[in-house]
């Protein structure tokens, strides 16, 4: 179930990302995004007793996987977290906490 | 399956297939009033020259390694495009020409593709001097995709036929070289981590569609090898027509803007005829300096809807006369003062000369002015342009006067086969 949808620009390697971020709605307090880009959903990103756990999408196109394996580093998922955390935290009132 | 077919540098390639000694030099053809280089031979761009570089700029350095520049030529390239298409008709059932240098040609049943292709290349080498490239592919789009791979295929062809070809050719091809994507959406999707027209191939269509509109959801179809664009045979007729030109300096002087309008009329008039329209709408339009931020701007324009279209050089600067007085007039009576750095005739509402509607008990005849038209356009035709004009204008014709109205041709190449005086002799 869909519970929140919000898109993020990112300064990242140089050059600007557009990102649509989904948060799937779960009961056991872990909370779960999805990163879609270009339409695509490259990666979940689920929150849980303060810590992160990052995936890519098993089942890609293998074009997009080829990209995405490129473009997801330890960078960008440092990145992400803090502008998922700054946007809830900061405009929301649905805290990452 | 679909072709397209291009030019290599086709202006550039023009001039070294009419001048046996130009093969091996490099050269270029520049764009109107001599401004910048847009096409370049091989031997040209070997010498790292590159599109739209101002020629005042790059001159210098290009004309003491060899490089020859010529100003654009357009009626011979259309000649010469005439030529290439009906060469290249021969060869297929059905041709669009797409371009001046490029056409769309129905490949839809031929099983030879790979010795065809090098064949048609090498005929039209062989009659008309010109490099050509052939892209094959099922699609327009991937048609495009294979003519810009051609470009790196010392063949000059590149074919696709099957879906293992496509899904390797769309690898080897960024979005911004693609086919309908501009620089914006190029840009765009570049944010969105779409840099290939493979991964553009398998992006969700609602998000194409929402992102690029219908016109994106039809490349990205095309993409997948899903027919959305036809082959076009009969084009669809003109529907402007229209002649201006920036003054040398700016002015303010009525007489030098009725002049101009005069003549600009009067070209308007023979464009129309030859593409054998008539004119319903004319509007006749001034422009000042926008860049000149400094002094008072003025954009004025007349437009004038007709009952019954013309083409004839004394109604249509009748009427580009009488806008440029009535915006001198207006100016008067409010007591004021524009230096004006364009003008502008153009028509528009075009009609076919022989649909134009004639309008019961209209006192209108066009008839004889039709016929006087017809008859200094033959004599201009075989005595040169301008011999028969305007009193006013007889000034702006001379040739000292020239390049105040017509564009400017420091490098100009002879008219080989559109005029019959300039025609090669054989001796």
């Amino acid at each position: 179930m869909l519970f929140n949808t919000f898109n993020i620009e990112l300064q990242y390697r140089g050059t600007l990302c557009e990102l649509d971020i989904r948060e799937a709605y779960t009961s056991d307090g872990t909370r779960n995004f999805e990163i879609i880009q270009g339409g695509i959903c490259i990666l979940l990103m689920m929150f849980k007793n303060g810590l992160w756990s990052v995936y890519i999408v098993d089942d890609l196109h293998p074009v997009a996987k080829q990209d995405t394996e490129m473009f997801v580093t330890d960078e960008l998922i440092e990145l992400l977290t803090q502008a998922i955390k700054t946007y809830l935290d900061c405009l929301t009132g649905n805290k990452l906490s | 399956m679909v072709a397209i077919a291009d030019c290599v540098g086709f202006y550039a390639a023009w001039h070294q297939s009419t001048e046996p000694w130009l093969q091996g030099v490099p050269v270029v053809s520049l764009s109107n009033n001599d401004g910048c280089m847009i096409a370049l031979s091989p031997e040209a761009k070997a010498l790292g020259a590159s599109r739209t570089e101002p020629w005042h700029f790059v001159m210098d350095k290009y004309v003491p390694l060899g490089m020859v520049a010529y100003s654009s030529n357009y009626r011979e390239y259309q000649a010469m495009n005439k030529r290439l298409m009906k060469i290249l008709a021969r060869f297929v059932p059905r041709l669009e020409t797409y371009s001046i240098d490029e056409c769309w040609m129905d490949m839809s049943g031929v099983q030879n593709l790979s010795t065809l292709v090098p064949f048609i290349i090498n005929e039209t080498k062989k009659l008309t001097g010109i490099q050509i490239r052939i892209g094959v592919a099922p699609t327009k789009t991937l048609a495009k995709v294979a003519i810009h791979l051609a470009k790196q295929d010392p063949t000059n062809s590149f074919i696709i036929n099957n879906q293992s070809e496509i899904d390797t050719a769309l690898q080897r091809v960024a979005v911004e070289d693609m086919w309908n994507v501009g620089r914006q959406y190029a840009n765009m999707l570049h944010r969105n981590g779409i840099h290939t027209a493979a991964r553009l191939a398998i992006t969700p269509e609602w998000w194409v569609r929402k992102k690029m509109t219908v016109v994106g959801w039809r490349t990205q179809q095309e993409l997948r090898g899903n027919v959305c664009l036809k082959l076009v045979e009969v084009m669809d007729p003109k529907k402007n027509i229209g002649v201006g030109r920036s003054f040398k300096k700016t002015t303010s002087d009525a007489q030098q803007l009725i002049d101009a309008s005069t003549f600009y009329g009067y070209r308007l008039a023979e464009k129309l005829r030859e593409e054998k329209l008539v004119a319903t709408v004319l509007q006749v339009s001034l422009r000042t300096n926008k860049w000149k931020v400094d002094t008072a701007q003025h954009q004025p324009r007349r437009i004038f809807h007709l009952d019954t279209g013309i083409n004839n050089m004394i109604d249509v600067t009748r009427y580009a006369r009488h806008a440029i007085k009535s915006i001198i007039d207006e100016n008067l009576r409010n007591k004021v003062s524009y230096k004006y750095m364009k003008i502008e005739v153009f028509a528009s509402g075009l009609l076919p000369e022989n649909e134009n509607q004639i309008v019961i008990n209209d006192s209108y005849a066009a008839g004889s002015k039709n016929r006087l038209s017809r008859v200094i356009d033959d004599i201009n035709l075989q005595m040169g342009k301008g011999k028969v004009c305007f009193a006013n204008n007889l000034k702006a014709w001379k040739h000292d006067n020239l390049e105040a109205y017509i564009m400017r041709q420091q490098y100009p190449s002879p008219k080989y086969f559109t005029d019959w005086n300039e025609s090669p002799l054989l001796r």
